[in-house]
């Protein structure tokens, strides 16, 4: 998957959880932290996230920020 | 020419207003530069702003943020001298292999040295490009550190939805999105709308 796909998933999934493109910016960096952390997904052995696991930590995240 | 940073502007092809908008981060400081998921460049400048949100209160971010989406972005240090390119491969790695997938930690350690250091020049190219719509606008920043930052569109095949080829976020809630094509629309960042969408084909 190219690095264009993985950017299109990842603005989709905060546009379907409501995140407004600022926070989508910050969406983006928090993710990445997650796979700094060890807390990345399970797409590939990098921790890349998969759709779902990119929509749920969405979400997660709307509900975070009030 | 007076510039209502508050204002929208919609699918502009007005380079000279393009410019302008991004010659606002020319006296600007650097804050940091970070990679995002998927690769993607973010260079914060001029007022230190806390995150919003509490799973990054630990971090600032810029008043400005320059984005790179998913163009190609190289950077050129000066001291240390490195030179960082986010497509290219290091010498010794093997053709095809994921040795020379880039360690985000060790660029953001790299480019560390910037912070701090003041924007002296920003200044586009039109790029032509092997994929529709055939032409690109490039970015170029120059460091007072007599480093520079560049960010480029790749030939990479692009369906719809289309992505920007790069954006600015400003502090008064709105951001510039460019590309794909030498066209570009401001537009605010607080709110989700349906995103822009036009045929690759449509912007040669």
């Amino acid at each position: 998957m190219s690095r264009k796909d993985d950017l299109k998933e990842v603005d989709r999934a905060a546009a379907e959880a409501g995140i407004p493109p600022a926070h989508r910016r910050d969406f983006g960096r928090y993710i990445e932290r997650c796979k700094r952390k060890g807390d990345g997904g399970t797409k590939n052995d990098r921790g890349d996230f998969t759709y779902p696991e990119l929509l749920e930590k969405a979400r997660e995240f709307k509900e975070q920020n009030g | 020419m007076i510039i209502d940073l508050k204002k929208e502007v919609r699918e502009s092809r007005e380079f000279h207003l393009l410019e302008a908008f991004l010659g606002t981060l020319v006296g600007q400081r650097c804050l940091k530069v970070e990679l995002s998921y998927g690769g993607e460049l973010m260079l914060h400048v001029g007022e230190p702003l806390p995150y919003s949100h509490p799973k990054l209160a630990d971090e600032q971010k810029g008043g400005w943020i320059l984005g790179s989406r998913a163009s190609g972005w190289s950077f050129l240090l000066n001291d240390p001298p490195f030179l960082i390119e986010s497509d290219g491969q290091g010498p010794g790695t093997v053709e095809g292999s994921a040795a020379h997938a880039l360690d985000p930690g060790q660029v953001e350690e790299k480019v560390a040295q910037l912070i701090g250091s003041t924007i002296i020049a920003a200044t586009l190219a039109l790029q032509p490009l092997r994929r529709a719509p055939h032409l690109g606008v490039s970015v170029f920043i120059g460091f007072a550190n007599r480093s520079r930052l560049v960010i480029a569109p790749n030939d990479e095949l692009d369906e719809e939805p289309h992505l920007a080829d790069w954006e600015l976020f400003t502090p008064y809630g709105m951001y510039l999105r460019c590309g794909p094509g030498p066209v570009w629309s401001y537009l605010r960042s607080d709110v989700l709308e349906a995103p822009i969408d036009r045929g690759a084909t449509s912007t040669a």
